[in-house]
């Protein structure tokens, strides 16, 4: 019976009958047992809960008082303790299974690396695994800060370089070095020409001979800077290089007949139902027709074929002069570079017998300047050329 | 006698301001709503029926009435009872 007292925490629900159930309590009670949760049943039969530890004191006064003592349920972590002790084998296995997991989770079993651009994860993967770092290894002998600064010092294209132990993996992540892009310095000798037909505005030129003025008008092929410098008789090419600002033109025409006979469907329809037998026409639906102009539409369905009868109204609607010119207008624009600046617009609309012919002029600025190779002149320049290659080489 | 040490202790008790319960043992009733009542001080259970406890103290047996009686918890000199209350009675010697 003293065995009880340990088990200090373990609640037993237990039923009670006795005449005067008020009696066993009181003794309870005064015999310092703490009791819980008295629930009467009827007269005699009383549930209440206890200590495990306060057993043996309840079977002494039960005896006493003549009770008669039914445990109904137990709980608490005592039970849970008895219980375990019957299945030592699990509770083995759970420990282990913790500890396994915890021991594997001390070691690296995975490396995840993440380059930019030009460096394959597959090399650097090797170089980690040079440094003696491999997948497998415990977490305590990897050292990421000599990884990282063993990393730099391996590969000059590498500019930041972040290693770090995230759960079972390693994780490293690469910057690369950007270098400054190689500008190539272009210093062939060349002319500009026109790429475009226009009257020379105005002409700046860096580097090489402006041949055109202002107000000369170019045609697309003229050459307009010459890859030439220098006084004449000492004159050595050069890589031409300027603006030429001309004013181009850029026009359109369309013809518009003044009137245009279109179809208005008046939201009148009548529609037929019919079925194919063979080349014949069944009629499921046939009403006639009372409309002068009509669109009929067939629709085709696996079996039953219909007719739909659009009303349809002619009307003449003359030519939108304004709406078409400024169509028209808008797809000049469209075409156009934004470099591109427009001064003017010019508008013109002619009337033939039955047609409007329209006409959009669009007068702009824009540089016409292309790069265009030397081409060799045959007689007397042959000498020149072959000065100028010298230089080249 | 022992009704005179009983009025001293009260004469004590009122003269130097004391918790007159501890003093003089008298039960502390404590009521919340009308399912929960604690009785600190009590002197058993005599009473245990379905629609009345009989609680004894030093003031004479304290009767509860009402209905769905349940004892939370005896133990010490507290009780704690649940249920839904009627009328709490005071049922003195006199």
């Amino acid at each position: 019976m003293n065995n009880f007292k340990k088990y200090k925490k373990g609640i037993v629900t237990m039923e009670i009958q006795s005449l005067i159930p008020e009696k066993f309590i009181n003794l309870l009670w005064k015999n310092g047992v703490v009791v819980k949760n008295i629930q009467k049943i009827n007269i005699t039969t009383v549930i209440l809960q206890v200590n495990l530890s306060d057993y043996g004191e309840i079977s002494k006064a039960a005896k006493r008082t003549g009770t008669r003592v039914k445990i109904v349920g137990r709980s608490g972590m005592s039970f849970f303790l008895m219980k375990l002790k019957s299945r030592v084998a699990l509770l083995i296995g759970v420990i282990l299974f913790g500890s396994i997991i915890y021991y594997l989770s001390t070691f690296v079993w995975n490396i995840e690396i993440n380059t930019e651009n030009y460096i394959s994860p597959y090399e650097l993967r090797n170089q980690i695994k040079g440094f003696g770092v491999i997948p497998g290894m415990r977490k305590k002998n990897i050292d990421v800060y000599d990884i990282e600064s063993k990393i730099l010092r391996n590969n000059d294209e590498i500019m930041w370089v972040k290693a770090r132990i995230d759960g079972v993996k390693l994780k490293v992540d690469v910057i690369e070095r950007q270098s400054p892009p190689v500008i190539v310095s272009d210093q062939t000798p060349c002319n500009l020409i026109a790429g475009k037909d226009g009257i020379v505005a105005r002409v700046y030129t860096t580097d090489g001979t402006a041949i055109v003025q202002d107000g000369i008008s170019v045609q697309k092929g003229d050459i307009l800077v010459k890859g030439e410098q220098g006084k004449e008789g000492s004159v050595y090419p050069v890589h031409a290089k300027g603006e030429v600002i001309a004013r181009t033109f850029y026009e359109q025409i369309k013809e518009v007949p003044i009137i245009k006979a279109t179809r208005v469907k008046t939201g009148n329809i009548i529609s037929n139902l019919y079925i194919k037998l063979g080349n014949k026409k069944v009629y499921l639906k046939n009403s006639l027709i009372p409309y002068k102009t009509y669109d009929k539409i067939e629709v085709n369905n696996k079996f039953v074929h219909k007719e739909i009868y659009y009303e349809v109204n002619v009307k003449n609607i003359p030519a939108n002069l304004t709406k078409t010119q400024d169509e028209m207008y808008f797809n000049i624009l469209r075409n156009l570079d934004k470099s591109v600046k427009i001064i003017n617009k010019i508008e013109s609309v002619k009337k033939d017998n039955d047609k409007y012919s329209i006409r959009v002029l669009v007068l702009a600025e824009e540089n016409i300047a292309r790069e265009a190779s030397i081409v060799p002149e045959e007689n007397n320049t042959t000498e020149k050329n072959s000065e100028s290659k010298k230089i080249v080489q | 006698m022992d009704n005179k040490f009983y009025k001293a202790k009260e004469i004590i008790a009122n003269k130097l301001d004391l918790p007159r319960d501890i003093i003089l043992d008298l039960p502390k009733i404590t009521i919340l709503a009308n399912n929960e009542i604690n009785i600190e001080n009590h002197k058993g259970v005599v009473i245990f029926e379905e629609e009345q406890i009989k609680i004894n103290s030093n003031v004479g047996p304290i009767s509860i009435y009402g209905k769905n009686f349940k004892i939370l918890f005896i133990g010490g000199n507290t009780i704690t009872l649940s249920g839904i209350f009627k009328s709490v009675v005071y049922e003195s010697h006199e």
